[in-house]
């Protein structure tokens, strides 16, 4: 007997699955309505995903009312495929619920986005049905407390992610689009193989009774959280597997990039604190020097590269390494206060770089190109948009009192917390390359929005649509509440987070 | 070293022997009627076991029936009567590889079964080879006969052009 | 003397193989009407695998001291449905051809339902005797059909061509085949040699002076076998073989003949220690499958070496020994659905009679016809092993979980490995299926007008429609509920 909130889980699934299904049913003619249909879904989708925040845990538990690492707010267990001990086990915490927002939120941007902007290359309604698929596969990820389950919705990504950029995307889409499903193909691949060693070893593949508990000896634990982190770090992604990333950033149209970076990217990190330090916590133990060393480099190296970049997407495509290592930074400390600097920053990164590449993407297509020799002097010519991108940069760089701030101060402040010599160097060389963020991200408006203005920029409509205020606006917002109250992101987190590294203290 | 011993032994050489003249003659009738030979050893080896229903059909069906398809074969196509240098001479690399394996097979054979003495076996008479298919392997004896008609009819099917032979137009 | 015993129940499904075959020449011979024909033979297919289904485990018959000669078991009876099903499947597809009369119906028929007896045999045999007789079977029938072209009294030299290729693909088949399979029988002699038995049940590692014997004819027989999966050294005949074949036809050389070999070799590897060999060949069929198929250019040879590197998944399944064949034979399963899909999609976008094609031939295909376009992205999606297959992605997951759980650690990675690199040409084609179609190089005022009076539309004839959509809907209930599949193999 499935209950009212079990309902609530399926339902994630289920309205976005529907509406892809439907979209992509609609003939030609009406492609617009088809749009308009698909981003109807993914409302319904965001407002059920707002659903599971009325849920957090009612009451503080009592010490010794832990019973595992891991408590959902809401668990629906069905048996599935006993064959494989795949279990269709869905369920949301503290670690999950505001990524499940987010990627309601941004999924119903891109489709209203849609609405109005189809790239040239396919039907507008294909795409829409696309971003709607990819948000089945997502929320999944999500949801899964079976690590077989999690692996297939990992899965699911990969082929509609492909389409977007290859279909939709710029001139060089299709290299892109192969690299990009390649690479993070050959993650999946040891993200399979390390979920099988844990459920061959340990006769299980359920997370709730995986977590927190001692059934993986420590050397398996060590060989998996290699597995995963490797295959987890080719999502994230963390410098030296992030190739992939500025290439399909930025042959990618522009909600192809919004959902990339905003979600996508969010499913390493996820899985790295649910599935890695979850599953195999002596193996994070053991790994985390080395995660810190590699997440400061990207900081340091992400920085360093977009302080020379001169296209405007390649730029804040390389942004998100360097903002995804603060949060690999914060992870790898494995205490709560670097956990909840790198929830906290997931969130933050999806909402700021989804609203950068919203901005990029205007001007892309307004001026049809993307170099920063071409443009110039927006402040001039689009004034509001020009604002807009400045709020965003200095969102991006970690400006006190927006929600980037506490993702990058906390990850340093965790870091520090830590101690000891290595710690203390890698939180010193990331609070430098905070610095150098910020350097890089003034350079990028002192050379879009100032100076002359261009032919190019003289073609960028002084006002802003409608649309693009409509998508915009709550991404700003919410910029600015996570960044006042980032307890709205962390409300659930501290319980969720002390079982999850209790076991291993 | 017994009688059969003796005979097995010259037989085999005979087999080998004229196998070997059949793959490596330039003439082609000539290897057909090397190809009879070693087929008739073999069927003396058959003999010497006591596989005598076996040896009878070896002589009817191989060397009677096959061998002189072969040569009718040659004999309707035109084939060259004489030597003929465009014939495939297998040099180094098949005699290697034909030689390996029958050595391989022969230590192997040996390190199996070294100097043990087996009983002569009971004659294979016709009696006894039917009373082993109709008692113990009546499945695969039917199923063959699936097979032998599917032979049948494709062969006839893929020789002749005018069955099923397509019309100018369309039509059943 | 006492005949065997014989339950006739219990051979149900081998009864009806055989008459679909004999119903089919007497049908042609008596009505020879193409329908009717084909109709009759597609009702006993289906009936053959309702018999098997039906019957489903049941006493085992012509038995001797020792050993039974026909074992029905639940795996049994659903390969044998498989085959029956495989079957329907191909007659369906070569339908229009055969409107075309590029072979004769009654006869094409006819062998076709022998094959089916020959799988029927192979999937219920209980002894090496039956397994050979049902091989050769299942193969035999296919040298003809590969071969069998009849031309048109008016046609180009094209025609003419296209049969001389088939011809030559037919001898080369009959040839290697013929080989392989004296290979396995010297196999099955030397272990009869060492142990004095070819029933299953009793066979097993012999005793020590005869051991290295034993071994060898196993490795032997593992290797005769292992051609008919088109196993790398013995593949070389595959792709030039589906490429010169009539597409239905090379469509049941990659589904039915590989599920036979598929079958022998399982019954094979449970009970025979064949690992380093199987390992060996596991390896090499995987790597080299999919390192040559990055390379092809033409759509049937593409897939011949792609489903080459998917009989390497299934060898490193079989590899275990007697725990991964459950897994084999689910990947074996899965595999050929969706197999039967990519055929089908490629048999449909091509005229009737006519060769797989290049793939530049395909481009743009699934923009005029975008349900073949889904279809064969479902396949090529399952058999690279990610959603929307979710059927392959099963697949890939009960491997690799077999290899894990049983300690074959380094072979799962190399299976991993391999699907990554076999993704590579799995997409080009899928991207492929959706790109543009070349501009003309001169500049016109409509290029979707010239494009469309150069490429002709085919017209996709309803029964290859039906074939596709039970094909497609089978593999997608087979992918949300893989417990049927897995249930039915234990």
């Amino acid at each position: 007997m499935i209950h009212g909130e079990q309902a609530l889980l399926l339902a994630l699934l289920a309205v976005p699955a529907l509406g892809a299904a439907l979209v992509a049913l609609i003939p030609a003619t009406r492609d617009r309505q088809a749009r308009i249909v698909a981003t109807v879904f993914a409302a319904m989708t965001f407002l059920l995903s707002l659903a599971p925040l009325a849920y957090q845990g009612d009451m503080p538990r009592r010490w010794d009312q832990y019973t595992s690492g891991l408590e959902p707010w809401i668990d629906l267990d069905l048996p599935w495929v006993p064959a494989l001990g795949l279990e269709f086990h869905l369920g949301v915490d503290g670690v999950s619920a505001p990524l499940i927002a987010l990627t309601g939120l941004l999924t119903l941007l891109c489709c209203a986005y849609t609405i109005r902007k189809v790239p040239s290359g396919g039907a507008g309604r294909t795409l829409a049905a696309l971003l709607l698929v990819l948000e089945v596969g997502v929320l999944g990820t999500f949801l899964a407390l079976d690590l077989v389950l999690f692996f297939l919705f990992f899965e699911v990504v990969l082929l509609p992610m492909y389409a977007v950029i290859a279909g939709w995307g710029g001139p060089r889409r299709r290299a892109a689009a192969r690299k990009f499903v390649l690479y993070t193909l050959a993650g999946s691949v040891l993200l399979l193989l390390g979920v099988l060693i844990v459920v061959a070893r340990a006769g299980t593949g359920d997370l709730v009774d995986l977590t927190g508990s001692v059934q993986l000896t420590a050397t398996t634990q060590q060989a998996v959280f290699a597995l995963l982190a490797v295959a987890f770090a080719v999502k994230a992604p963390l410098w030296p597997l992030h190739t992939w990333l500025p290439d399909a950033h930025t042959e990618a149209p522009t909600v192809g990039s919004v959902i990339l970076a905003g979600v996508l990217l969010k499913m390493g990190t996820y899985g790295l604190i649910r599935v890695g330090v979850g599953v195999a916590p002596l193996g994070a133990a053991w790994a985390a020097p080395a995660l810190g060393i590699l997440a400061v480099i990207a900081i340091v190296a992400g920085a360093l590269i977009c302080l020379r970049q001169t296209e405007l997407k390649r730029l804040i495509a390389y942004s998100s390494v360097g903002h995804m290592g603060f949060v690999l930074l914060g992870i790898a400390t494995l205490s709560i206060t670097g956990i909840q600097a790198a929830l906290v920053g997931n969130i933050a990164h999806g909402l700021i770089t989804g609203l950068l590449f919203f901005l990029a993407g205007t001007i892309k297509d307004h001026t049809g190109t993307g170099s920063l020799n071409q443009l110039s002097g927006l402040r001039e010519t689009a004034p509001r948009l020009a604002g807009l991108f400045g709020f965003a940069a200095v969102a991006s760089l970690g400006l006190p009192g927006l929600a980037g701030f506490w993702g990058e101060a906390f990850a340093v402040v965790a870091a520090v917390q830590r101690g000891g010599p290595l710690w203390i160097t890698l939180a010193s060389i990331a609070a430098v390359g905070g610095a150098l963020t910020a350097a890089y991200f003034l350079r990028l408006l002192r050379l879009l929005t100032h100076g002359p203005a261009t032919p190019e920029t003289h073609a960028m409509p002084p006002a802003l649509s409608r649309t693009e205020w409509l998508a915009w606006t709550p991404l700003v917002l919410l910029t600015i509440a996570v960044g006042i109250v980032p307890a709205l992101v962390l409300q659930g987190t501290f319980e969720s987070l002390t079982t999850l590294l209790g076991a291993r203290r | 070293m017994t009688v059969a011993d003796v005979l097995l032994l010259a037989l085999g050489a005979v087999a080998v022997g004229s196998g070997a003249l059949v793959v490596t003659s330039s003439h082609l009738v000539r290897s057909g009627l090397y190809l009879v030979v070693s087929l008739g050893a073999i069927a003396g080896l058959y003999l010497v076991l006591g596989a005598e229903l076996v040896a009878w059909v070896q002589i009817l069906v191989y060397v009677g029936a096959v061998v002189v398809l072969l040569l009718f074969a040659v004999m309707l196509t035109r084939a060259p009567i004489g030597p003929s240098p465009d014939l495939d001479r297998p040099a180094l690399p098949a005699a290697l590889i034909g030689g390996g394996i029958g050595i391989g097979l022969a230590v192997l054979f040996a390190d199996a079964f070294r100097w043990v003495r087996h009983p002569y076996p009971e004659p294979a008479t016709a009696e006894r080879v039917g009373e082993q298919i109709f008692g113990a392997w009546v499945l695969p004896f039917e199923v063959i006969s699936i097979l032998l008609l599917s032979a049948l009819v494709g062969a006839i099917v893929l020789s002749r052009p005018d069955i099923g032979a397509r019309a100018a137009t369309e039509g059943d | 003397m006492r005949s065997q015993a014989v339950d006739h129940i219990a051979l149900l499904p081998l009864y009806a193989a055989a008459a679909t075959a004999v119903l089919a020449l007497l049908a042609d011979l008596f009505v020879a009407k193409r329908a009717v024909t084909a109709a009759a033979t597609l009702l006993g297919a289906l009936a053959t695998a309702v018999c098997a289904l039906a019957v489903g485990p049941w006493d085992p018959t012509f038995c001797t001291t020792g050993g039974c000669s026909w074992v029905p078991t639940w795996p049994a009876a659903v390969t044998a449905a498989l085959f029956a099903a495989l079957t329907a499947a191909v007659l369906a597809l070569s339908l229009p051809a055969l409107r075309l009369g590029t072979a004769p119906a009654g006869e094409f028929c006819f062998l076709l339902a022998c094959s089916m007896t020959g799988g029927v045999t192979i999937a219920y045999a209980g002894d090496l005797l039956t397994l050979i007789v049902g091989l050769e079977t299942l193969t035999l029938p296919l040298y003809i059909l590969v071969g069998l072209r009849r031309s048109a009294p008016d046609d180009s030299a094209a025609d003419g061509r296209a049969a001389t290729r088939a011809a030559s693909a037919s001898v080369t088949f009959f040839l290697i085949s013929v080989i392989s399979t004296a290979i396995a029988l010297l196999g099955i002699a030397l272990n009869y040699a060492a142990t004095g038995t070819v029933h299953l049940n009793l066979l097993g590692p012999a005793p020590t002076p005869f051991a290295a014997l034993a071994g060898v004819g196993a490795a032997l027989l593992v290797i005769g076998l292992a051609f008919k999966v088109a196993a790398v050294p013995l593949h070389a005949w595959a792709p030039a073989t589906y490429d010169d074949s009539p597409l239905p036809i090379a469509a049941f050389l990659s589904t039915a003949s590989k599920l036979g070999g598929v079958l022998a070799l399982a019954a094979i590897v449970s009970r025979l220690d064949t690992g380093a060999v199987m390992s060996a060949l596991a390896v090499l069929t995987m790597t080299v499958g999919n390192l040559v198929a990055l390379r092809q250019t033409r759509m049937v040879r593409l897939l011949a070496w792609s489903s080459i590197a998917q009989a390497g998944y299934i060898l490193a399944a079989l590899t275990m020994g007697a725990p991964g064949v459950p897994a084999a034979l689910a990947y074996a399963t899965f595999f050929v659905i969706l197999e039967l899909i990519a055929f089908g999609v490629v048999t449909a976008l091509r005229p009737p009679g006519a060769d797989g094609g290049t793939l530049d031939d395909h481009r743009g295909a699934a923009r005029r016809h975008p349900w073949l376009g889904a279809a064969m992205v479902l396949a090529l999606a399952g058999l690279a092993g990610l959603p929307p297959g979710l059927a392959g992605l099963f697949a890939k997951v009960s491997v690799v979980g077999a290899l894990v759980t049983e300690g074959w650690t380094w072979l799962a990675v190399v299976v991993v490995i391999n699907a990554v690199i076999a993704l590579a040409y799995y997409i080009r084609v899928a991207a492929l299926l959706y790109t543009l179609p070349a501009q003309p190089g001169i500049a016109v005022a409509d290029p979707i007008l010239v494009y469309d009076a150069t490429h002709p539309r085919v017209t996709v004839t309803r029964p290859v429609i039906v074939t596709l959509l039970i094909a497609a809907t089978v593999a997608v209930v087979v992918g949300f509920a893989p417990q049927l599949v897995f249930s039915a193999l234990m």
